[in-house]
């Protein structure tokens, strides 16, 4: 292995830098930069536990220690303006992409940012963190953002006409979203399946945000005018981001 | 209802134009809020992001562009005080994310969470992680309401009581190895025992079942106390022990 070329090459300088005290600075400047190369190397095959720990130790001093106004405020409770849904892809965290800090933003991270209609029996993970996020937390904004290159959008555009699934979950999940689908296959039957795949990842969004108004307190709070939907799109090729509104008017009623 | 179809797309020449246009949101933002622009903060966010990080590590984003290679699946809770990418300055690439109440995962469910097993079988079968993490965290409301739920078993909301009944197994072992603690201790020890009910629970899932025999992943729990700024870290083992001869 790598590493035991290393130490030998350490003990056989240690041994130099020993017997030839001359050296010692050449010696030094060495021993300092095969270090630097073995730690490099280390972090390339990571160790989890020791990952998790420099991570929270990075936290804890950088940020935790140093806001203690902010976490102290924060331990007491949180009041977040924001529900976020967003993929679980490991690309688009909030978090960084949002640049949303501790106690902004309430989050729900699915395959696809998907989230269902009304439905207690089928989709209670997602009702609860919308029931939770309105209801009890009083978020005044709900944004659903999509992004590029989504692996959940792919699989699908790629369920086949007659229905036939072959994974235990996936393809239930994203068929949440079938609507989008059939509009894009409509809608744009001309272009690649790429592209299609890219409408369809905003498409989707929509059908979310429309999906969003199926839950009676969040519909109660769109027209009360307290809480607005917000759809958005996360190209991490181009390094873009796109934010868009659902408008929920009642129209005055027309007397003829 | 009408979806408005002009989207606003930020690049950074843009980005005078979008202070701009994020001012005349705020004007015409009818909600009549205090100083707090939703559009100008989520716009100001992605700037932050872009110049900070998207357009400094050209490399690093490239090579993600072309795919994702994460070694954590990491269930965590809603919460907006908790996000991993804070907590264990995980960086993109690093952690696929499923965030929901109080950090559960139910058990194999085809017809009632599919969310659920839809993110576990990607992760598991699909990207081949090598580690799940179930992290809790002190003060979770969602603990607090598994452990105020009424013993009639009766519903107050829509979804929340149903989704935390996940951890009825967990709320049982702390009432019955507690009994003489206070709500917030017994609530304090259940958000650390239903993570370990969730690392069990993910063993019903045959991907990690087969991964977990083979030795190539790894189930481990974490709690993350805000109050005290404190980090745990535990592995859930499932070894087989030397056969006795007889």
């Amino acid at each position: 292995m790598a590493n035991d070329a290393y130490e030998d090459a350490i003990a056989g300088l240690t041994k130099l830098l020993s017997e030839k005290s001359d050296l010692e600075g050449v010696a030094a400047a060495k021993i300092k930069q095969i270090t630097a190369d073995l730690e490099a190397a280390g972090s390339r095959d990571i160790d989890p536990v020791e990952r998790m720990k420099t991570g929270f130790i990075q936290f804890k001093t950088e940020k935790y220690e140093k806001n203690p106004d902010l976490y102290g405020a924060l331990a007491k409770g949180q009041s977040p303006k924001f529900l976020v849904f967003a993929c679980s892809d490991s690309r688009v965290c909030p978090s960084h992409i949002l640049n949303f800090q501790p106690g902004e933003a309430f989050m729900v991270r699915n395959i696809a940012n998907m989230v269902p209609p009304y439905d207690q029996k089928k989709y209670s993970g997602a009702g609860a963190a919308i029931e939770y996020a309105v209801l009890h937390l009083k978020v005044e904004n709900i944004v659903v953002i999509g992004h590029s290159c989504c692996g959940g959008i792919k699989g699908l555009m790629s369920i086949p006409d007659n229905g036939t699934t072959a994974s235990d979950f996936i393809e239930e999940w994203v068929k949440i979203c079938s609507s989008a689908k059939s509009k894009v296959k409509k809608e744009c039957n001309d272009l690649s399946f790429e592209e299609q795949c890219k409408n369809c990842e905003k498409e989707a969004v929509n059908v979310s945000l429309g999906n969003l108004l199926t839950y009676p307190f969040v519909r109660e709070s769109v027209v009360k005018n307290t809480l607005a939907l917000k759809g958005a799109h996360y190209d991490f090729v181009n390094g873009k981001f796109e934010l868009w509104d659902l408008d929920f008017n009642i129209l005055p009623s027309v007397s003829v | 209802m009408a979806m408005q179809s002009s989207p606003e797309v930020l690049n950074p020449g843009m980005k005078k134009l979008l202070r701009e246009k994020g001012e005349a949101d705020k004007e015409v933002d009818g909600h009549g809020h205090d100083c707090f622009d939703p559009v100008e903060r989520i716009i100001k966010g992605f700037i932050h992001f872009k110049t900070t990080k998207f357009d400094k590590y050209p490399e690093c984003f490239s090579e993600l562009a072309k795919g994702q290679h994460p070694k954590f699946l990491v269930f965590a809770c809603s919460d907006s005080r908790v996000s991993p990418s804070h907590v264990l300055d995980f960086q993109p690439g690093e952690a696929f994310m499923a965030r929901n109440i109080a950090n559960m995962v139910p058990a194999f469910n085809q017809l009632r969470y599919s969310c659920v097993g839809a993110i576990i079988e990607y992760a598991v079968a699909n990207l081949q992680v090598e580690n799940v993490l179930v992290i809790g965290h002190s003060h979770c409301g969602g603990i607090k309401r598994l452990m105020s739920l009424p013993d009639d078993g009766s519903n107050y909301y829509d979804f929340i009581d149903d989704w935390v009944k996940i951890g009825l197994p967990a709320k049982a072992k702390v009432k019955r190895e507690h009994p003489n603690l206070s709500f917030e201790q017994q609530t304090a020890i259940c958000e650390r025992e239903s993570v370990n009910f969730s690392l069990v629970n993910l063993l019903t899932y045959p991907y990690v079942q087969r991964a977990v025999q083979d030795g190539t992943l790894a189930l481990r729990g974490g709690y993350y106390d805000f109050v005290n700024g404190k980090f745990e870290l535990w592995e859930l083992k499932t070894d087989i022990t030397p056969p006795i001869v007889i």
